[in-house]
This record gives structure tokens, sequence and C-alpha cells, in this order.
């Protein structure tokens, strides 16, 4: 190593004995993974030789630099056929062919009727949840699962049969990046049971004409990707696409439960709808952590960071960073988020369906504020236990319909 | 606080879907639109200066002025302009939108009312004419002196220019830039005086140029409105075009006022991605390999801006004439 280039101030990693993979962190893994980065910008996970940068600053910075933190290794990476290698393992410049088409089927025009569909559907659901007055529900199954299996499957043209394999699936490829253990083999043998109806579905002669997924493989007609891309990107919409919102919304809900000021303040002014839900995946984001290697060594916030490093980028404790945020866990509505978190990531590998999951949330919560008076808990919410991805499969509430003229 | 509320709560908060009656093209780069209740019900009311807000599929949210009659509650009309730096917003609205579609809106508000005054000096670029048409009729009504003055690209370009000046004849001044270039300002309005209200709408350049020449005017003698800044490529709207080299994609290509790098870029078949489209999310981020950028994001601090090494090309531009991109 030459001293060159490298001033005194660089420290190396704080070496932690920390794991971010155990069952005792998992069911709390924003205490934990903000005791990490409250030690330092980046710590190194001396049990598994990775890694990690903790804070909002450095996280963003890492992700626009592509060229030093690449994405084609991470930790934990072995061939999956649950994590096709297509967008999320790609650099520039096979990822930005990649990503460009699947930006394109998710284009304005594409969003455009979606929206309408959304909206009839979120309006319809909550009309039918509240028609017989209050209405005691687990907003995860009740209301979250059923909107989102309905309407995004029906926008790709999927199947009503089999819909629920899509969480079973996703949550198999949100456990594949971590340590083997009784967790994982669970995950992944039930998302096995998945994949079955997950390539029948993504093969070409299923789609429908129009859809999205004949959209893809158009692309692949016309040169711009290739076949087998095209499948891959289809097939990482069905493993990205699902239990993200479906996690998403139901911890959006618990947070209003949690918080009916937060509510009042939303009914009062619906304008707030598309803050109040960043606000929300901020503070409970869907993913936990990405995945990077250093092409060469660098310096990340004052700490070095050796060629070669494996690095998880811990962005579920970055959304709440004291650093970015004033009372980083508390839910405000109006908070000013200056247009960021980092909860669809940052950079080029920005969350591909950012869009499509934006035009679902938000539509399913405007149909909400109009219809629901008030969300109470009725019971112990439960968060779901998984390597990456984070969420709620029990939010028990009860919605108070609001009176109408 | 109670639905008793809610429901109470002014029309200007809530959103309703409003539907496109017509949409037909007012000049080269501007639609205009014409919105409707679907079941045919009156619109809610407003006053000249007013705007509207259309929420669009992609989530995105754009203002756009009232340029119709406010006393006809059955119709808003809207005058937008192409303005493909805010992809999504206006883009949409021209190539997307179509006659009996629907969409979202809030509003109206008013942040730029006409106050009382004997006089009045309009001045509109481009498309700030918008906000100013009904305000013209006001002014007519009220029995004040009045005057308007139009600046635009070209003719071509201008939006109303025709149905205004056969309106008002005599009171309206057009000044194309392709046949008058860029008018005195100063000579324009004249030395100060009191009792003349100036209405101004238009790029951010013209704008401060005005707040210069009237510093010297009596206190409230200025009325600007300024584009949303939600959207700020269009508060800057861009007078002059540039050209950018790919240098990997071995292209050099015209930017025009009013298009974005990667739009120009992509059409040309280059390799760029894109999400917000308004300079927060980092996907479009790419390296400068030489002229200056003109940095009009969110993401990048101001010790990077100076460096010039990155830029978001889906907002900002360039301040040399030609911009050299790893593209
Ligand atoms: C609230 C819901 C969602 C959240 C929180 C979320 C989060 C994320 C994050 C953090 C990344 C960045 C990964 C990285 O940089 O390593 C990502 C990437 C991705 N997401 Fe999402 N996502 C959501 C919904 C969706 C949906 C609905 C789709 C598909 C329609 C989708 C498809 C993808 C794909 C394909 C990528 C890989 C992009 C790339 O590597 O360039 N996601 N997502
Ligand atoms: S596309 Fe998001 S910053 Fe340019």
């Amino acid at each position: 190593m030459t001293e060159t280039n490298i001033l005194p101030e660089v420290i190396e990693a704080p070496v932690s004995g920390y794991d971010a993979f155990s069952l005792e962190t998992l069911q709390d893994v924003h205490t934990f993974d903000g005791e990490q980065r409250e030690i330092a910008p980046v710590v190194y996970m001396e049990k598994y030789g990775y890694y990690a940068i903790t804070r909002y600053a450095e996280i963003q910075k890492a992700l626009r630099d592509w060229r030093t933190f690449s994405s084609t290794d991470r930790p934990f990476y072995a061939p999956s056929a649950f994590r096709p290698r297509t967008l999320i393992l790609e650099d520039p410049p096979e990822h930005t062919a990649s990503k460009a088409a699947v930006f394109k089927v998710f284009d304005a025009e594409n969003l455009a009727k979606m929206s309408t569909y959304f909206k009839a559907e979120a309006e319809r659901l909550i009309d039918n949840l509240l028609a017989d007055g209050p209405a005691e529900i687990n907003a995860y199954t009740d209301l979250s699962v059923k909107y989102v299996l309905k309407v995004f499957p029906d926008v790709l043209g999927l199947p009503e049969e089999g819909r629920e394999l899509l969480l079973k699936f996703g949550d198999a490829v949100f456990n594949v990046f971590g340590p083997p253990s009784d967790l994982q083999a669970a995950k992944l043998a039930s998302g096995t049971e998945a994949m079955e109806w997950v390539e029948s579905n993504t093969a070409r002669d299923v789609q429908a004409d129009g859809g999205i997924g004949w959209q893809l493989y158009s692309m692949a007609d016309e040169g711009k990707i290739s076949e087998h891309t095209a499948q891959q990107i289809l097939k990482s919409i069905f493993a990205a696409g699902f239990d993200t919102t479906t996690a998403s919304i139901a911890s959006m809900i618990r947070a209003f439960a949690d918080n009916p000021g937060e509510w009042q303040k939303l009914r009062e002014n619906p304008g707030l709808v598309d803050n109040a839900w960043e606000e929300a995946i901020r503070l409970y984001p869907a993913s936990r952590y990405g995945g990077r290697w250093a092409t060469k060594e660098t310096v990340l916030g004052g700490v070095r960071i050796p060629e070669g490093a494996k690095i998880l980028t811990m962005w579920l404790g970055a959304g709440r960073d004291p650093r970015q945020y004033d009372a980083p866990d508390e839910f405000h509505v109006d908070r000013d988020l200056k247009n960021a978190h980092l909860s669809f990531g940052f950079g080029i590998h920005t969350c591909a369906g950012n869009q499509v999951a934006r035009l679902e949330a938000r539509t399913l919560l405007r149909a909400m504020v109009e219809r629901i008076e008030k969300i109470e808990l009725t019971g112990e919410p439960r968060k779901t236990v998984n390597y990456q991805a984070f969420g709620h499969d029990h939010v028990p509430v009860r919605l108070t319909p609001a009176v109408s003229a | 606080m109670t639905s008793e509320t809610m429901l109470r709560t002014p029309a200007t908060l809530t959103r309703q879907p409003l539907q496109v009656r017509s949409k037909r093209s007012a000049s080269d780069c501007v639609v205009e639109l014409e919105l409707v209740h679907p079941d045919g019900a009156a619109l809610p009311g407003w006053q000249p200066g007013a705007h509207i807000e259309l929420h669009l599929p992609s989530g995105l949210s754009r203002q756009y002025s009232l340029c119709g009659n406010p006393d006809d509650n059955s119709s808003y009309r809207l005058g937008i302009l192409n303005d493909p730096t805010s992809r999504g917003g206006s883009s949409y609205v021209h190539t997307g939108l179509a006659e009996d579609d629907n969409l979202e809106v809030s509003g109206p508000r008013n942040n730029f009312e006409l106050v009382e005054s004997p006089e009045y000096h309009f001045l509109a670029a481009g498309i700030g004419v918008t906000p100013m048409m009904p305000m013209l009729d006001e002014a007519e009504r009220r029995g004040a002196r009045w005057k308007l003055t139009y600046m635009g690209r070209s003719r071509s370009s201008m939006a109303f220019w025709q149905e205004l000046a056969a309106k008002y004849p005599g009171k309206i001044d057009i000044h194309p830039d392709d046949e008058f270039g860029f008018p005195d300002l100063g000579a324009l309005l004249g030395k100060p005086r009191d009792g003349v209200k100036v209405y101004a709408c238009g790029p951010e350049g013209l704008l401060r140029a005005l707040e210069g020449i009237c510093a010297g005017w009596p206190a409230g003698t200025l009325h600007l409105e300024r584009f949303a800044p939600k959207d700020p490529a269009a508060a800057m709207a861009p007078a002059i075009s540039f050209r950018v080299k790919l240098a990997l994609s071995g292209m050099e290509l015209e930017v025009p006022p009013g298009r974005s790098i990667v739009e120009v870029a992509e059409e040309a078949g280059a390799p760029v991605i894109f999400s917000c489209m308004e300079g927060t999310c980092g996907t479009c981020e790419t390296r400068i390999l030489s002229g200056e950028a003109d940095h009009r994001d969110s993401v990048l601090s101001d010790e990077e801006k100076a460096a010039n090494e990155m830029m978001m090309i889906c907002v900002s531009r360039s301040k040399s004439d030609v911009l050299e991109l790893e593209l």
C-alpha cells in the first residue's frame, strides 16, 4: 500500500462484531443497524469479512460512483435462479441497455393507462371494505396484498390463479443475499414452489399482445436487448415488484395507526398524500440494504475501503440518520424530505419500478384519505423476519369510514 | 377534526377528475386544453391570475395558469408549453393525453391577483401570456388604461397572439425576437411614475431584468408570476440552444431551448437512462469531458457543481456553446 494519496485523517474501518443476519438482529433491524450507523460511516463486519456503509451521505455518494462501487459482485453473491444477474448485478454499458428497456415499459404513456385502472380498483376495494361501516382488518392481507395482487398482475396480464406465489417468490429473492441459515433455507424452499409458475408466466408465448412482457420481447425483436435479457427483466419485475410494495403499504398504514394526528393532518390537507408516502418509506424502507464491491482502493467518509472489498449499503438505517433528518424516528406527513431518501436506492440502480410503486401507493392512499376518518390499532403489529426485506405481515386495524354528505 | 370539516374543505385543496373536452395546437410548441367536469357540473370559480394543478399519471404535479373566461364556470382553458425538460409533465400532456381522457386536478389557487389601478402594463414572454389573458379582460372591464407587450421566439411559437390582436387592436404589442430582437425593457416601461402597475410573467431572466428596472419605481409597482418552483427547468426557461458532443456514441447534437439533453440524446439513439426527470434521483448522472455545465439539479453540492465534473442531464444545460459528455 502506498501512502501518497491518502490523507492523514483517513482511518481504517472500525472492526465490528455485528452480525447483521442473526435472528436477534432481524427482530429489530432499525435499532441494530442504527447502532452501527452511529459507530462510523463505514464499518468492517469481521464475522463475514464485509464492509458496511451506514450513513445517508456516504451511501448516496457510493451509489453515485458506480465506477468505484461496482454492482457486478456483492456480499454473499452466488449464482441464483431467484436473482438473475440482469440489472441488479450489471454495470454500464450492459446495465444501461437493460435499464433503458425496463424504464421504457414504465414510461408516461403506460403509467397513464395504469393510473386510471389503479384508481378505480383502489376506490372499489375501500368502498367494499367499508360497506357495512367500521371494519376490523389486517391491513397487510386484507388491504395491501389484496390491492397489489389485483392491480399490478392485471396490468402485467398474469392469470388470477397462483398470484399469491409472487409473494413467496419475492420472499425468497430478498433472502438470497445473506449467509446460509435455517431461515434462508426455509425461505428458498418456499420460493421454489413459485419458481415453475414464474418461469411459465415469463415465457414469451404467454404474453398478451401489447402487455408489459410483450413490449419487452418486442424490444428484443428490435435488437435493443437480447431475448434472454427480456425474460430476465420480466423475472426481475416479478421478483422485485410485489412484496416490496405490499410491505411498504402495510408499513405505511401502521405508521398512520401509530400516529392518529398525522392521519388527521393528511385528511385536512390531502395535498400531502405524495409526501406522506415518501415519509412512510423513509421510516420503513422495504429493502434493508444493497451490495457493491470496490473496484479500487478508495476513501469514503474518511474511512479507507480496500480494493476488492465487498460492501453492504445499509439504507434502512440511513433513512433514520440524524445527520440527514431531524427527529428521524418520528413520522410526519409534512416533513420536508428535500426531495430525497434512499429507500428506492440512488443513482443508476435507482429502483426500476419506483414510478409504478409510487403510483400504486399514492393512488391507494388518496382513496383512503377520502374515505376513512380514523385508523386505529386493534392489536400488536408484527414485523416480518427477513435478511434483505423489511415489512409487516400483520397490522390489525379498525378503519372508520368518513360520514359522507 | 371530523369528516364534517373534510367535507367543507375548500375545493381548492381537493382533487377532482376533470375531462379533456378539447385539445388543439395553439402554436408550434403550445397546446390548448379545455377541461370540463365529466358530469357537466359547474367548476369552482376563480379570478384572473389563478392557476390549477394537474396531477399527472406519472405522479408529477404541474401548475398551469387559467387563460379562459372566469365568468364561464363550465370549463377551464389552459395553454401548455411543450417543455421536454419536464418530461412526464408537459410532454405527457402533449403526447400522451387525448380528448375525453380524465385528469386529476386541484385548485384553482391565485398567487397573482390583479390589484386595482388606473393603468396597467402587462409584459408576457412565451407561455407567460396565459395568466395575462383574463387580466386583459378584467382591466378592460374596470375601464383602466392598459397595454400588453407580448414577447417570444417567433410568431409561430407564440400562442394566442392572433386572438389577442383581433380582440384588442392597438393595445397588443407583439414582439417576436426573430423579427425585432430582444426589446429594450427600460425604454418600453418609460420613466418611473405613479399610478401604474406592471404585471409580468415569463422566464427568470426577464423577471430579473424587470426587477432591476423597477427598483427605481414606486414600491408595489411590479407584480411577477414565477413559474412553479417545482419545475426548475421551466422557471429558468432556457433561452439559448447549445451543442452536445457524445464522445462514446460519436454524435454531436443540437439541444434547442425547451428540450433536455436526455431527450435529444435518447431520440438520437444514444444510451441514456433517466427516471425522475427532475434532477433528484441521480439516475442520469453523466461525466463532463469539456465545456461548462449549467447545473439545475438538486443532487450535486455547490462544490460539485463548481468542479464541473459530473452533471444531471435531465435538467442541467450548458453555459458553453459546446458541451462534451462521456456518453
Ligand atoms: C415500494 C416498493 C419498492 C421499493 C422500496 C424498492 C426498492 C428498490 C431498491 C432500494 C433498489 C436498488 C437496488 C440497488 O441499488 O442495489 C431497487 C431496484 C430495483 N427495483 Fe425496486 N423497489 C420497489 C418496487 C419495485 C417495483 C414495483 C418494481 C417492478 C415493477 C421494482 C423493480 C426493481 C428492479 C428491476 C430493480 C433493479 C434496478 C437496477 O439494478 O438497475 N421495484 N428497488
Ligand atoms: S433522471 Fe433523476 S436526476 Fe436525472
